[in-house]
């Protein structure tokens, strides 16, 4: 991947981590002894109640073939501590020791405060063995443990050999007791297999744990009165089972009882890299950046808000203004909270300035979905209402949250999806906040007397307008005020830079391509704050700012190469609004709706691939970046060397696209009635929605699993269908394919209409809770219609709600399989047949039933049979659920996609006919299930083309390509071919089976290896182990 | 569920390989089983393109990775290391429940084989791309070759065939005209050992391959190393032949030999001959 670095970018590379650090002490234990000036030895019992008894005889510690072997043994031995009778010191109640070990330390030898230790070891894969590698605060003598504060960086058990932990110890303060934040774990890892490096990386704000290389664990380092600003010294040791773990006699103590350390070293950062007060220098300082990011974002995703004391403190003055100000006025509504916390922001907001980065837009709110975001208060104190005010019946809460846990539907809110909304940049860059203003100002003055409801709106509009104007200035006394400690160099020329940017930008319209990139974030991050609304994407620079950009270099504004330093600042910030090398695994674990929009036509209608397109991927591969995820347009007529681009990139390890097609998703914009303009100016959104910036907000994360309803009707369970209010038609009996078919899509689209019928009922009674208002004036017809976005003020097409049929390439499967089985080749009735799926395809008979299912045809196969029957679901449930409203006056847009519901929710749907077993994985969005692909993706890509695409929204295929096969001119060709087919969007990844199962192997090489899961990108290595094997096993289906 | 299917296949398919079917000219012909078809293949010529391979083979090679193509009739395989021992066996590929059972060669009319090479039609001319026909030996049913052949050129789709060249004169005059780009072994340079070792002589090979030069044919000729049989001094007067026919840089391409295919001669009940690969004992 090396050689595809731009030489350009491959400059911007150099001094990455290794050259921050400076080596400062190490053992590489290649001598035949302990080095008794580094380390010494704790003898005895010691502490926990543990079973060992540590010495410091060769057999338990010695130096050999290059490593520190620490080595447990069984012995007879008598207690010399022994004191008879003895209850309150366990060390000297102990008659005998069974077990003997070592453990050693630098204490008085060596200690450090921050810094990086790292380890190699191997640790042993016996039952009750708890090697660890640790520190322990120096001053544990004077102030005693837990006070002295205590880090590790490695724990290990061996009754549960596929996992690493670390954890932090302490004593709050606060409490007046002892404190730990919980250990972090890592698991599906064989550390027993071999050596593993583990590494802590420990600064005055967090320790950061890493397993090969892989960040797992963070832990935040404000409180402790201080213990973690102290020396701490390092122990290595070896315990063997304690009273709280297993009997004594079950510790498993043998020859390979054995801790090996190859080697430990310690690293100080160098200063000049160290964060604000000693500022960077030069450009290609990227590692200052992250490091400088990682600290503030929170860890995990939805952890909780960025890590800046400020901002938590903040944060809370607005919230005790907001609860003060709502105990002293009764009767108030959602606007009048929401304008007394546009006032509270004004107060409160406290501006955050990166020290290596040039943009001013930090509210430390984290902007994606953390609850502790001021604006967020308001739906904390107006949730009430849903109750109090009777707004949704318990019934309606009780329906909704069983079907949820049932996994038939998922929405992203109670009613409506409140966390993805379509930004309004295009607005902002062309008339600024100000401009808005204006036009609510002036839509205020002339709002009709009889509409009070309508000036309420647009007078809090007003105030949450000039709060951005506030927030917007602050950020630039904020730069001010830094100036005046900071020198000479990069940090003051980008200070100098938002002193006066942030002056006029984005208040007034941008005028430079800096002003113009800052604003992405601005308006992203800033609605974020003030309003509580998830804005899902950043838009689309390469064809927006590519006049500004050449105006730059053409008037000496700009260099090129500070084009490239801005741009490759702008992907970091991304990048590290996520724990990037986190393990990921659940749902929370990594995810941001942060991608960014390259190519496509421009709003006349000529391709976009420009100087800046070219940027963009360039600095996104060459950074080394997960996220902004990057949403790629092509049509037919993309220039070849563009499509080349992407393949190459795939071809790299980098699979961070989701290809969008305009020949599809321009025209569904134009069949709708939007302006030519606007329908090819539409931008990639979240995971894989298009839409309209300035013009649409959308309710876009619904899902209802199909096959879960036909998995039900098959294995009934009575009181399920009672709580999720299910009424099923049996299909035991069914006479005819037809007949069963319909009887199959009865069911569905029975609980779809319920469903709709909910949505419409209670979606609306968010605008009583959670309005927008600063958001709702930013989209167009926002101010003309003098209604929150939440309230019906944008409507129509503007404002469709989506909803994603999860799973149906498995219902395809389940109703072909039946057809060949029961109907075409009447093997068996159809009861019998289905007896064989409710069996779980357990016994000879049924398993041969299942293999004939299997070779029935399958979605994706490009055959008639299923292609039809794919086909006909999407134009009946298009016909059917036409003409329905949702909440907001707008329609029903149906979509095929699957998030990582197809791994959770398969685990808990029930056998189907297409030959799954009980647990198996679904098909994911448009790709076909993974047990059934036999014809490979050009059979998918053809099926897909045959099918009414117009019917649907956003479907999407997750296909791989094996990169063992495959050139990136090939990979360009697919695209092309993807465009001309006319389906809507494709996630390719390139990669090989040997290359997977290497990286699984020796994760240390692979760290750049990104893969396309579902609706996000992760380092491969970053999976947890079953995820890594999901990915893998997508290879049947190349 | 009986294996009803099977037996009447097994007849169906005996009898289309065994009576020749008549050719578009009226005479008979043979007429291969089809074994496999692969799809998005980058291997088998330039772009990317879809490969039919057929069943049938007058070479008897010892290194055959395919053996499963070698014989011209229907094969029925068992991999042991898959078999579940199900009380009944079915022996029959549609229930076999871990695919242990495998059925080799399926007859296949032309149209369905053009059928499916059109299928992927956007692929190829997207990439520069076509379709391949491999084996086996296309050429041991050279007059149905022909045939199809002919009939993916009338298609607008540019042919790639991977041969032995083990075949008459009349066999390269039918295909040249609708071979776009040639996919030779050249197996050994040795007579006598080409003879040991694939069963036939190089002569014919050898005067097909001049032929196809004189003809101008476009030319990428496989020359297999197999260790210590078909490598070192032999390797290299094939490419001392070939570059004296004026076959040279990209036109030669020389394969690495892999003995993946040992569990195939097991399942198929034949005498695994495949020599050791390098590295293997």
């Amino acid at each position: 991947m090396k050689n595809l670095i731009s030489v350009a970018f491959a400059g911007l590379l150099a001094g990455g981590a290794s050259a921050d650090w400076q080596l400062v002490w190490s053992d590489e234990f290649n001598g035949t002894e302990l080095d008794s000036s580094k380390w010494g030895y704790e003898l005895g019992f010691v502490r926990n109640k543990e079973y060992q008894y540590y010495t410091n005889k060769t057999e338990n510690v010695r130096v050999e073939h290059g490593c520190l072997v620490l080595q447990g043994h069984r012995v007879q031995w008598k207690n010399p501590d022994f004191v008879p009778g003895q209850t309150n010191d366990w060390t000297r109640a102990r008659a005998d020791i069974a077990i003997t070990s070592g453990s050693v330390n630098t204490r008085e030898r060596f200690s450090f405060t921050h810094g990086r230790i790292e380890c190699r070891a191997k640790v042993p894969a016996r039952k009750g063995s708890w090697p660890a590698i640790w520190t322990l605060g120096a001053d544990i003598e004077e102030v005693g443990w837990p006070r002295c504060g205590e880090i590790d960086v490695l724990e290990f058990y061996g009754q549960t050999p596929d996992r690493v932990t670390c954890n932090v110890h302490g004593f709050s303060e606060t409490t007046g007791r002892y404190a730990s934040p919980g250990g972090c774990e890592l698991r599906d890892r064989t550390p027993t297999d071999g050596f593993h490096v583990y590494a802590l990386e420990w600064n005055e704000r967090e320790a950061v744990c890493f397993y090969d290389g892989v960040r797992y664990g963070a832990f935040p380092l404000g409180e402790y009165g201080g213990a973690f600003s102290r020396p701490h010294y390092i122990l290595l040791n070896l315990a063997l089972g304690a009273e709280w773990m297993m009997p004594e006699s079950e510790v498993e103590v043998d020859d390979g009882t054995c801790f090996e350390v190859d080697w430990i070293r310690v690293y100080r950062k160098a200063a000049a890299a160290s964060g604000r007060e000693a500022p960077a220098g030069g450009v290609s300082d990227y590692a200052a950046l992250r490091e400088e990011l990682r600290a503030f974002y929170p860890a995990a995703y939805c952890r909780g808000a960025c890590q800046a004391p400020e901002q938590a403190a903040s944060c809370k003055a607005i919230g005790d203004d907001l609860d003060a100000w709502a105990a002293a006025h009764l009767g108030f509504d959602a606007l009048d909270v929401r304008r007394e916390s546009y006032l509270a922001m004004r107060r409160h907001f406290v501006p955050f300035l990166f020290a290596n980065s040039p943009f001013y837009f930090e509210a430390g709110v984290n902007g994606g979905w953390s609850g502790a975001r001021p604006a967020r208060h308001v739906n904390r104190i107006c949730g009430r209402f849903y109750r109090e005010q009777g707004l949704i019946p318990q019934a309606a809460w009780d329906l909704l949250s069983a079907r949820s846990r049932e996994n038939l539907t998922l929405c992203c809110g109670p009613f409506v999806d409140d966390m993805h909304h379509v930004p309004p940049m295009r607005t902002i860059i062309r008339k600024g906040f100000r401009g808005v203003r204006d036009a609510v100002a002036a839509a205020l003055a002339n709002c009709p007397k009889d509409d009070p409801l309508g000036r309420k709106e647009l007078e809090t509009a007003l105030v949450g307008l000039d709060t951005v104007h506030a927030i917007q200035l602050k950020f630039a006394e904020e730069a001010e005020r830094c100036l005046k400690t900071v020198g000479a160099g990069e940090e003051r020329t980008r200070l100098l830079r938002i002193a006066a940017s942030a002056r006029r930008c984005p208040w007034e319209p941008p005028q430079t391509f800096f002003e113009a990139l800052n604003t992405l974030w601005f308006v992203r991050e800033i609605l974020g704050y003030v309003d509580g609304v998830n804005i899902f994407a950043l838009g689309r620079p390469d064809a927006w700012f590519i006049d500004l950009y050449r105006r730059d270099l053409a008037d000496g504004r700009l260099t090129e190469a500070e084009a490239r330093d801005l741009v490759a600042r702008f992907l970091i910030i991304a990048d590290c609004h996520e724990a990037d090398s986190a393990p990921v695994d659940s749902y929370d674990d990594q995810e941001a709706e942060i991608p960014l929009t390259l190519g496509g036509c421009d709003e006349k209608g000529a391709f976009v691939y420009n100087e800046l397109t070219r940027m963009f991927l360039d600095a996104h591969l060459a950074c080394g970046c997960v996220y902004p995820k990057l949403h790629v347009r092509v049509d037919a007529n993309s220039p070849q060397a563009y499509l080349d681009h992407i393949g190459r990139q795939l071809m790299a390890g980098h699979a961070v696209f989701t290809v969008f097609n305009d020949r599809r998703l321009v025209r569904q914009f134009l069949d709708e009635g939007f302006a030519p303009e606007d329908a090819r100016n539409y931008i990639g959104c979240g995971c894989w929605n298009g839409y309209i910036d300035s013009c649409q907000d959308v309710d876009g994360a619904n899902y209802v699993s199909l096959v879960k309803i036909l998995a039900l009707t098959i294995h009934r369970d009575p009181e399920v269908e009672r709580r999720c209010g299910l009424v099923l038609d049996p299909i035991d009996g069914a006479r005819s394919f037809e007949e069963l078919r319909d009887t199959v899509y009865r069911n569905y689209m029975r609980f779809f209409r319920s469903l709709m019928s909910e949505y419409t009922r209670y979606g609306r009674t968010s605008a009583k809770v959670f309005p927008h208002p600063v958001y709702t004036m930013c989209l167009e017809g926002g101010v003309e219609s003098r209604r929150d976005t939440t309230d019906g003020g944008i409507t129509g097409r503007q404002r469709p709600k989506e909803i994603t049929l999860g799973f149906v390439g498995n219902v395809v499967d389940s109703l072909c399989a039946i057809d060949q089985v029961c109907f075409r080749d009447r093997v068996c009735t159809v009861r019998e047949f289905l007896d064989a799926v409710r069996a779980n395809w357990k016994g000879e008979k049924n398993q041969r039933l299942r293999m004939l299912a299997m070779n029935a045809p399958y979605w994706g196969d490009n055959s008639d049979r299923s292609t039809s029957l794919m086909a006909w679901f999407m134009k009946r449930t298009h016909e059917d659920v036409d003409g329905f409203a949702t909440d907001q006056g707008g329609a029903y847009r149906l979509a095929i996609f699957t998030y990582r519901e197809f791994m959770y929710w398969g685990a808990k749907t029930k056998a189907t006919p297409d030959g799954r077993y009980d647990g198996d994985r679904l098909a994911q969005g448009f790709s076909p299930s993974e047990f059934r692909c036999k014809e490979g993706a050009t059979a998918v890509m053809n099926a897909i083309g045959r099918l009414p695409n117009e019917c649907l929204y956003q479907c999407n295929a997750n296909l791989t390509f094996d990169a063992s096969a495959m050139t990136p001119e090939l990979m360009g060709a697919i695209l092309r071919v993807f465009a001309e087919k006319g389906s809507h969007l494709m996630q390719p990844n390139c990669n090989s089976v040997e290359q997977l199962l290497d990286a699984q192997r020796h994760p240390e090489r692979h760290r750049d290896l990104i893969v396309r899961v579902c609706g996000f990108s992760a380092r491969f290595v970053s999976l947890s182990k079953r995820w890594q094997d999901e990915v893998i096993a997508r290879h049947r289906l190349k | 569920m009986e294996n009803v299917t099977r037996k009447a296949f097994l007849a169906g398919a005996a009898s289309l390989a065994v009576a020749p079917l008549l050719g578009a000219d009226g005479r008979p012909r043979r007429t291969p089983l089809m074994l496999d078809v692969k799809r998005m293949a980058v291997h088998d010529g330039p772009g990317m393109r879809t490969t039919f391979f057929v069943k049938g083979c007058p070479l008897r090679c010892i290194w055959c990775h395919n053996p499963e193509s070698i014989d011209p009739k229907p094969q029925e395989a068992l991999f042991q290391h898959l078999c579940r021992h199900c009380a009944r066996c079915t022996r029959d590929e549609e229930t076999c429940p871990t695919r242990a059972y495998k059925l080799y060669g399926r007859p296949q009319t032309m149209d369905d084989i053009v059928a499916k090479a059109l299928e992927d039609k956007a692929f190829y001319d997207a990439s520069g791309g076509g379709v391949t026909l491999s084996g086996g030996e296309p050429l041991f049913f050279w007059e149905w070759a022909a045939e199809l052949l002919g009939r993916f050129k009338a298609a607008g789709l540019h042919t790639c065939l991977d041969t032995s060249l083990y075949a008459p004169p009349a066999a390269l005059e039918a295909l040249l005209p609708v071979v776009d780009m040639w996919l030779p072994d050249y197996k050994a340079h040795d007579d006598e050992r080409h003879q040991k070792y694939t069963g036939v002589s190089n002569r014919i090979v050898k005067r097909n391959l001049e032929r196809l030069v004189a003809a101008k044919a476009k030319l990428e000729v496989r020359c297999l190393a197999v260790p210590g049989l078909t490598d070192g001094a032999d390797l290299a007067a094939r490419h001392r032949y070939l570059a004296s026919l004026g076959i040279v840089g990209r036109q030669v391409v020389d394969l690495e030999y892999h003995a993946y295919a040992r569990s195939k001669y097991l399942a198929l009940g034949m005498e695994d001959t495949m020599p050791p690969e390098r590295g293997e004992r």
